[in-house]
């Protein structure tokens, strides 16, 4: 456990030092602040009353749509198959192999949440300063619906770590994840039935949490969630577990 | 440890397929209405009464009841409206046959006639309409989670979709206050003649703080298949440039009945007061 702990903090080090990480920090507090801005003192947006709630959850479905699955193909291929061609992946160091991919997926998990929940602080800032409409019982079903969020991109984690595994190129990797999550989003659109098999469609399943969500819907979507989860994690894990050190 | 990998791979991969089918399913309010209004656009004929009266802060600034009889296959139809607002009533007959829509006014000795023969607006391939009902599939695909069916007795089912504030999407919320406030503008500087009733609703001008509070629709559907009655509800608030608050609620409710045992007999249409009216030209 203490390995685990070690190494991830360790990975997460590892993160903070390149120069992406720190422009998807600044990104999770400037666009919020600057949404909030334009859409106060924008001259169209007078005789518009938008619900604020809805302007806050625009910007998290921009986050969990865009930003944040870029930021963890990023992340899933620097510490992977970057770290594959540099042959750093498998330094001397004592910890197991499953001890060392869990702490780079829990690594990529960890600054996704961070990223998130700065994001929710920026947004619930700005518009605390900015919004006329600001009331204080928005915050805890806003923090709420960000931090639900945080599961399905678990999983996209998940996803985007096995293909990471799969091709041995960082450029490879990272332009097939970009364009398989694109097909990914506009899939349903010529196949619907896909729709439900895809975890780029529960990306914004926080939506269902915030209309009163049934019993039966949140049994099906979380074991869909843990189920692919499990899935993608474990093809990963066996892909890693073959490389050669 | 090959074995345990291959186990939880195999053991994950079903429940994952499993739960896709059965969120797949819980759309079925969603599949049910789709399939009723495909069917109910096949029926024959039908007749439809149709209803709808907007009120600005719970007083009634234009109310119509409609009786609409439609045979598809002798190409024959009638509408027969009765429109008020405040003050005023005003009755309106239309008639389709012979591939031309007729109307008649009431207070007016003229029929007009409308050649829809060369209308541009009917090019909807069987393609097309797919394509469009994709679309519309995975747009909605948050709000369809939310439709509930309710089993009624006699095989009848009541679907409904009811939105408040925030459960509105934000780009139809944005997109619709737009429109309201272009057709406040249009309703000023439109003072044109046409082939309306001279009836106009007072609306009330909203200039700012516009939203859209609440939309509801229901539908019953019967054993059949059909729609039965439909019913649309959208409350719109804002403010007029004096800063009053209006709320203006739109009701729209449609009957339907005698699906396929509708018969529509055909009017004397006095040759000598037709006028010629021509679609899209003035």
């Amino acid at each position: 456990m203490n390995t685990i702990r070690a190494n991830s903090i360790n990975e997460i080090q590892k993160l903070l030092t390149k120069k992406s990480t720190k422009l998807f920090l600044l990104a999770a507090v400037l666009i919020p602040v600057l949404t909030k801005l334009l859409v106060n003192n924008l001259f169209l947006t007078d005789w518009m009353a938008l619900p604020t709630e809805n302007i806050n959850f625009s910007l998290l479905d921009l986050f969990v749509t865009i930003f944040i699955p870029l930021f963890i193909f990023i992340c899933a291929t620097d510490l992977f198959t970057g770290e594959g061609e540099r042959e750093t992946l498998f330094q001397v160091r004592p910890i197991g192999r499953m001890e060392l991919f869990l702490s780079k997926v829990i690594a990529i998990s960890i600054f996704s949440l961070i990223l998130l929940l700065l994001e929710w602080l920026a947004v619930m800032i700005s518009s605390s300063i900015f919004d006329k409409a600001f009331t204080l019982t928005t915050i805890p079903s806003s923090l709420g619906a960000f931090f639900v969020s945080w599961f399905p991109i678990i999983v996209l984690t998940a996803f985007a770590v096995m293909l990471a595994l799969l091709v041995k190129s960082s450029v490879l990797a990272i332009s097939s994840m970009i364009v398989l999550y694109l097909i990914m989003l506009f899939i349903p659109y010529v196949l619907p039935s896909s729709l439900y098999l895809l975890p780029a469609t529960y990306l914004d399943w926080y939506r269902q949490w915030l209309s009163d969500a049934s019993l039966q819907w949140i049994l099906q979507t979380v074991t869909y969630l843990c189920s692919s989860f499990a899935l993608f994690f474990s093809v990963g894990y066996y892909m890693f577990n073959r490389k050669e050190a | 440890m090959n074995k345990k990998l291959l186990a939880v791979i195999g053991i994950s991969g079903t429940l994952m397929l499993g739960s896709v089918y059965s969120i797949s399913a819980n759309t079925s309010g969603y599949d049910l209405y789709k399939e009723a209004l495909k069917k109910t656009h096949l029926a024959e004929s039908a007749t439809l009464n149709f209803n709808f009266k907007i009120e600005d802060n719970k007083k009634s600034i234009l109310t119509s009841e409609s009786i609409f009889k439609s045979d598809s296959i002798n190409q024959v139809n009638s509408i027969s409206t009765r429109l008020a607002n405040e003050s005023e009533v005003s009755n309106m007959n239309l008639y389709k046959q012979d591939g031309n829509w007729f109307v008649m006014k009431d207070g007016l000795d003229k029929i007009y006639k409308i050649d829809t023969s060369n209308n541009p607006h009917h090019s909807n391939t069987a393609e097309l309409k797919d394509d469009v009902e994709n679309l519309i599939d995975v747009m909605t695909k948050n709000l369809q989670q939310q439709i509930t069916v309710a089993d009624k007795q006699n095989g009848n089912h009541v679907i409904e979709l009811d939105l408040t504030g925030k459960e509105i999407p934000l780009p139809a919320n944005a997109l619709s206050t737009l429109m309201i406030k272009h057709a406040v503008m249009i309703q000023d500087n439109n003072e044109t003649e046409s082939l309306d009733f001279h009836i106009k609703a007072k609306f009330p001008e909203l200039d700012h703080d516009i939203t859209v509070k609440q939309v509801k629709l229901t539908a019953r559907v019967n054993k059949e298949n059909y729609i039965e009655q439909q019913t649309i509800k959208v409350v719109v608030t804002g403010k007029d440039k004096q800063g009053a608050i209006h709320e203006v609620v739109l009701d729209i409710n449609l009957n339907a009945s005698d699906y396929n045992q509708t018969t529509v007999t055909p009017v004397e249409i006095p040759a000598d007061k037709v006028v010629e009216f021509n679609h899209g030209k003035k």
